[in-house]
């Protein structure tokens, strides 16, 4: 050790030292300057042993490199650091009242705003709670069609996305910081020219006042071109629909009139932009209250595993690009039932000649029979996934079943402009290509990211001189724009926009915009050259103008204006025009092996990437976190030679190959590879291999980057589905961040099935009933104190695992986001997961689907064995967790039958930055080393008291609703007291199928389940 | 041969074990013990603020009710400070160029919040409601203790668990009637009346964890 360096660091740290000790006075500033007194201490020490370490490697213990006291000084300083670091920081001790507070708030009691959040153009209505003006929570709004009250986990997770420090924040020129007044430059050059060389490239959008800014914006700049794009809005059933009746024309469902109910796959309850209200729908006509319950039917025909496939009565795996060949199969069997005149002779003839396959005959036969049986009070629908000739098949049958009007309605698109040719990416890179564009604005989304793969648009847009993106993150598109303007969340600013069934919603922002930024009306606004108006002011102005009727004010209370849905249009079936279509279906041989590329339930088409909540919710069918994979059947996985996390090189072929439905503009890559685990999916169609999309992303956004690979990339054309591709196993494996590896349970009493035909005999119903009532235990059970008595009810029934509860909870409870390192270690925090087990045959198996949190046992197990009473039960029957006692012996979990205690491993949550705006400050931030499950939000329960006693009022079971039942689209979770007889979770457990998990265990759980009743076909096996 | 250990030593054991075991005892409870001293919990330590604000004359002489400026006692967890244009609406008329209210006019001016400085801090992990509390009739004085006699205010209280649960096992001798929230000096005016604001109230024993602790 140098002595003479040492002697002048000591000069230093004795500054320091004494420094610390003057400041050693009293309380928290005390704790402050020791640990800066242990630093001051332990520098020179780890100085010396940085110093050593490279030049002497073999360095032993006792080297003057590392003296005894140099080692001692390090010792006691690293111990009294580690001291040091058990103690918390300094808690705030300001209150900073406002300057001047607004009226409506009182500091304490947040405040809820009825807003909407977009995507692909349509809007969820949604109540966003703010706490002094920070929002904190999303609800549904129940007042809006699209939402019902419920959310899916990506309205849930929107906070998150709001307060996103990875954010763009300044206008950038290639990346180096740039005014506004370059972009002017170029919005007033665009001006100038009147519009010669401008081309737009905007999101999908259904708002009048959008509407309204584009027709001016054409008008005034005529030479101007403008496309809207966003991957996966409604495409395909656009163009189908034109071919049935001649024109695009929206589908719009009336499920709760239908009795029979055909997906041919089409995920109705989770990916269609009117999934939630869809799903109320179905789930209403599918509550069971006894055996004699009517029940509608439904039928899923569909490759990959779906939601609406899990509550589905029967599912038929079929590959995507065989589904029109069933459509056809369908088609000719209701028919040939109904023996209609409409269609033209030829097309009849052909039908005639048309027999399902043998392996399929008894389930068609079976399903036309159903539908030709409930005329009026069926449908079939088709999925955006599907070609439009399916979507045409599909409006066939309903016309022929006379469904039209009833259980079918169609609208004109309520997106503007939508299945029209201002729809299509290529025409920018053709224009481009012409070199017709000299200005680009892309104002939204990521279409470098988003692209087909035969639309070359980054390589164009960099022959653009001056190209102008707009927008949330830096990612690909911004990055590959020559500026980048930081654009606004949707919680951040006013608009407006129309829901899937066309009702209009108003759009008020939570927050001012967090890091500037600019809206894509004030950019055109500007490019107009509009005088600078406020926002709202601009919003208020536009809608008295276009909505003359309903003022602002009042729509912005609702969040809705009622009676704005799209009428529905009369529509002849031209079967004309079909019939060659019709024809043709299904005549290609299928490829050995095909691709789906289908939105990513949580992340979309990639625009939630960012958003670690999302990407932590195990996805609902692979329960894969952090990642993306290949999803394919046992069957596929044994050719293939790989099993779960083999990484599989996925290669589409060139356009040599092609038998698209549409022609490809630009000239196709030869082929394009892109490397992703299997995950192997019973219940997978074979010869299929399923991607989501919105992984591989590639720009600055810090937390999406990197994960996974981009399924765009196999992409080759909008309106082409199922290519074949070629995989072959590479060899190498990487691990999967799963959150259920096992895919059975054993057969233990888990999730409990069953039929409604069984549930009316005795025989089931006896069974059932070993699994409720009273057990013997050693423990004494308590006698339930006055006063309410909480307790939940989940029906499986209609719970279809969209996993928006687990967001939810997540969201409302705090809890951390561990990361995939973590998950694979078992370490993930979710308060309530969604088990999910496959039944029956490998080829065809059944999924039960099983929301699980704490049951909130009256003789709870963790609660004897903990030895300092940090989880005890209260007189209202929660099982508490009292995190500040909480020492960890995790004693409670080990004893956890159910297994729903998790353990703080590290210190999962965040410390700093601008995330920790989204918590709820009604839930305590727990620390590393603490125990914590679900508290049946606890929060909201003693909430609901105060607010009860506050205003001298009884509190009602119906005050309280957890944060879970609150989202459920298919209000699949009760909640209440079971002092109140008339109760719906009171009412649940007198059903004949209710039951509690491991009820052997004699735990007597407080949520109790009710059985997953299938409705099935009696006529087939 | 002498005893390896003479008698002595018996004596010497006890007194060393003694001595050891009254360490570790004295190692366990002196954080307890100092925890609780009044140099942590802050009991009856002034705390000045950023405006020489003093409750002697504003509640005793001017005869201001608390709840006219901790407006939020009754509606919200929070009792809450007043806003500053709160404020202002008194001292726009009165001592409105009293260089003591300067950055009082500097915040109603600018916007500038005022940065006053916490007396009663619980932690992250307790939620207390001021609400339920002052609409059951507890009184301000009870917690809080006679602000209106005090020029800086300084905590009353310990706010330790013990001292919020010997209130919650027994919250009966601490009731009084609602128009009486606010009075620092109100006393009931026979023991039996407490007994029937209890029952008026519906007042309960919460000493369950959840109650504070969530």
């Amino acid at each position: 050790m140098p002595t003479d360096g040492f002697d002048l660091e000591h000069g230093v740290r004795q500054e320091a030292l004494e420094r610390a000790v003057a400041r050693v006075g009293h309380g928290w500033h005390g704790i402050a300057a020791l640990v800066e007194l242990a630093a001051a201490s332990a520098w020179p020490a780890e100085r010396a042993a940085h110093e050593a370490a490279p030049d002497d490697p073999g360095a032993a213990p006792g080297d003057p490199a590392l003296s005894r006291r140099s080692f001692l000084q390090l010792a006691g300083s690293g111990a009294a650091a580690v001291g040091l670091a058990a103690c918390s920081s300094r808690p705030s001790r300001e209150i900073l009242p406002y300057a001047s507070q607004p009226p409506e708030l009182t500091p304490g009691v947040p405040l809820h705003y009825a807003t909407a959040l977009v995507e692909d153009g349509f809007a969820t209505g949604v109540l966003v709670a703010s706490h002094e003006g920070r929002p904190t929570k999303v609800e549904g709004n129940p007042d809006h069609p699209a939402s019902l009250g419920a959310t899916r986990a990506i309205e849930q997770a929107a906070v998150l996305q709001l307060f996103d420090p990875e954010r763009a924040r300044l206008i950038t020129e290639r990346g180096a910081p740039a005014p506004w007044a370059a972009i002017e430059a170029v919005l007033d050059a665009a001006r100038a020219a009147r519009g010669d060389g401008l081309h737009l490239v905007l999101e999908p959008t259904t708002s009048p006042i959008a509407i309204e800014l584009i027709r001016r914006v054409r008008a005034a700049l005529p030479a101007a071109g403008v496309t809207f794009w966003s991957p996966f809005s409604p495409r395909a059933s656009l163009a189908g629909n034109r071919l049935a009746f001649g024109r695009p024309l929206q589908t719009q469902l009336e499920l709760r009139a239908a009795d029979v109910i055909v997906a041919l796959d089409a995920d109705l309850v989770a990916e269609h932009p009117m999934a939630l209200a869809y799903a109320r729908q179905i789930s209403d006509r599918r509550r069971v209250v006894d055996g004699g319950s009517a029940m509608s039917r439904l039928y899923a025909i569909e490759a990959g595993y779906t939601a609406t496939g899990v509550i589905a009565d029967h599912r038929f795996s079929v590959r995507g690009s065989q589904i029109e060949r069933v459509a056809g199969e369908l088609l000719a069997a209701v028919l040939g039932r109904l023996g209609l005149a409409g269609p033209p002779p030829a097309l009849t003839a052909r039908l005639a000649s048309v027999a399902p396959a043998a392996e399929r005959a008894p389930w068609i036969v079976a399903i036309a029979a159903e539908l030709t049986g409930a005329p009026g009070r069926s449908v079939v629908v088709a999925g955006e996934r599907q070609p439009l000739v399916v979507h045409a098949i599909a409006a066939a049958i309903n016309a022929a079943l006379g469904n039209l009007g009833r259980t079918v309605g169609y609208t004109e698109p309520v997106a503007f402009e939508a299945g029209q040719p201002s729809h299509d990416l290529a025409g920018v890179v053709r224009a481009i290509d012409r070199g017709a564009v000299t200005r680009l604005l892309v104002l939204g989304g990521n279409p470098v990211y988003t692209a087909p793969q035969g639309v070359a648009l980054a390589g164009a847009i960099g022959r653009v001189a001056d190209s102008v993106y707009l927008g949330l993150y830096d990612h690909e598109t911004a990055r590959a724009c020559r500026y980048a303007v930081p654009g606004l969340h949707e919680l951040e600013q006013w608009g407006a926009a129309r829901a899937y069934d066309g009702t209009l919603t108003p759009i008020q922002p939570l927050i001012e915009p967090l890091f500037g930024g600019r809206s894509v009306a004030d950019v055109l606004h500007r490019l107009l050259d509009d005088p600078p108006a406020d926002a709202r002011d601009r919003l208020a102005a536009a809608w008295s103008r276009l909505v003359p009727d309903a003022p602002l004010e009042a729509a912005l209370g609702l969040g809705a204006v009622p009676g704005t849905a799209a009428p529905h249009v009369a529509v002849e079936l031209a079967w004309g025009a079909l019939a060659p279509v019709i024809s043709a279906a299904g005549a290609r041989s299928p490829a050995p092996l095909e691709l789906a590329i289908r939105p990513h339930p949580f992340v979309h088409d990639g625009r939630y990437t960012n958003n670690p909540w999302l990407l932590e919710l195990p996805e609902p069918i692979t329960k894969l976190t952090w990642d993306c994979a290949a999803q394919l059947s046992p069957a596929t996985a044994a050719r293939l030679g790989v099993a779960d996390g083999d990484l599989l090189a996925l290669t589409v072929a060139g356009p040599g190959a092609a038998g698209g439905d549409t022609v490809v503009a630009a000239a196709l890559a030869p082929t394009a590879t892109i490397e992703l685990p299997a995950i192997i999916v019973p219940g997978h169609a074979d010869d299929a291999i399923t991607v989501h999309a919105g992984f591989g992303r590639d720009g600055g956004e810090h937390t999406a980057r990197g994960i996974g690979a981009s399924a765009f990339r196999l992409w080759r054309s909008a309106l082409e589905f199922h290519p074949a591709i070629t995989a072959v196993a590479r060899g190498d494996r990487r691990p999967l961040a799963i959150t259920q590896a096992e895919l059975s349970d054993e057969d233990r009493p888990l999730a409990l099935t069953g039929t409604l035909a069984g549930l009316a005999g005795p025989a089931v119903r006896d069974a059932l009933a070993h699994h409720r009532g009273a057990q013997p235990s050693l423990y004494a059970r308590r006698p339930h104190a006055p006063g309410a008595q909480w307790a939940m009810s989940i029906d499986l029934t209609t719970c279809t695992g969209c996993s928006a509860c687990v967001m939810a909870c997540a969201a409302e409870n705090n809890t951390p986001v561990v990361g995939a390192r973590q998950v694979r270690n078992g370490r993930e925090m979710h308060w309530l997961r969604i088990d999910r087990y496959y039944r029956g045959p490998a080829d065809a198996p059944v999924l039960a689907v099983q929301p699980m949190a704490c049951q909130h046992c009256e003789l709870a197990p963790c609660e004897y064995v903990c030895p300092v009473e940090a989880t005890t039960h209260s007189p209202d029957g929660l099982n508490e967790m009292t995190y500040n006692r909480c020492i960890g012996t995790r004693f409670c979990s080990n004893n956890c039958p159910y297994k729903v205690r998790r353990f703080n491993w590290f210190d999962f949550k965040d410390h700093r930055g601008l995330r920790i705006a989204a918590r709820n400050p009604d839930v305590t931030v727990r620390d590393r080393g603490v125990m914590e499950k679900c508290t049946y939000c606890v929060q909201r329960i003693r909430r609901a008291e105060i607010d009860a006693r506050v205003a001298d009022r009884p509190l009602a079971g119906s005050d309280v609703r957890t944060a879970c039942q609150q989202v459920c689209p298919t209000q699949a979770i009760a909640f209440g007291s079971l002092t109140e007889v008339d109760s719906p979770v009171v009412e649940h457990r007198r059903r004949p199928h209710s039951y509690a998990v491991l009820h052997d265990q004699g735990t007597a759980p407080r949520t109790q389940y009710l059985a997953r009743i299938r409705n099935p076909n009696g006529a087939l096996p | 041969m002498a005893a390896l250990f003479p008698p002595w030593t018996n004596t010497a054991t006890h007194v060393v074990l003694g001595a050891l075991g009254a360490l570790v005892a004295g190692a366990l409870a002196a954080p307890m013990v100092c925890a609780r001293m009044p140099d942590a919990t802050g009991v009856g330590d002034p705390v000045l603020q950023p405006i020489a604000f003093d409750h002697r004359h504003h509640v005793r002489d001017d005869g201001i009710d608390c709840l006219y400026c901790h407006e939020g006692a009754e509606r919200s967890a929070f009792a809450g400070v007043p806003a500053a244009d709160r404020c202002m609406g008194c001292h726009d008329q009165v001592w409105n160029d009293s260089p003591l209210i300067a950055p009082l006019r500097a915040s109603v001016e600018t916007g500038a919040v005022i940065h006053w400085q916490r007396v009663h801090s619980l932690p992250d992990f307790v939620y207390f409601d001021h609400a339920v509390h002052v609409t059951r009739g507890i009184g301000c004085v009870s917690c809080h203790g006679r602000v209106d006699e005090m020029a800086a205010v300084y905590q009353v209280g310990r706010l330790t668990m013990r001292w919020c649960l010997d209130c919650h096992r027994d919250p009966e001798p601490r009731l009084r009637p609602r128009d009486q929230i606010t009075n620092s000096t109100w006393q009931p005016d026979s023991p039996g009346q407490t007994t029937a604001l209890a029952r008026q109230y519906g007042t309960r024993r919460l000493t369950h964890c959840s109650t504070c602790h969530r």
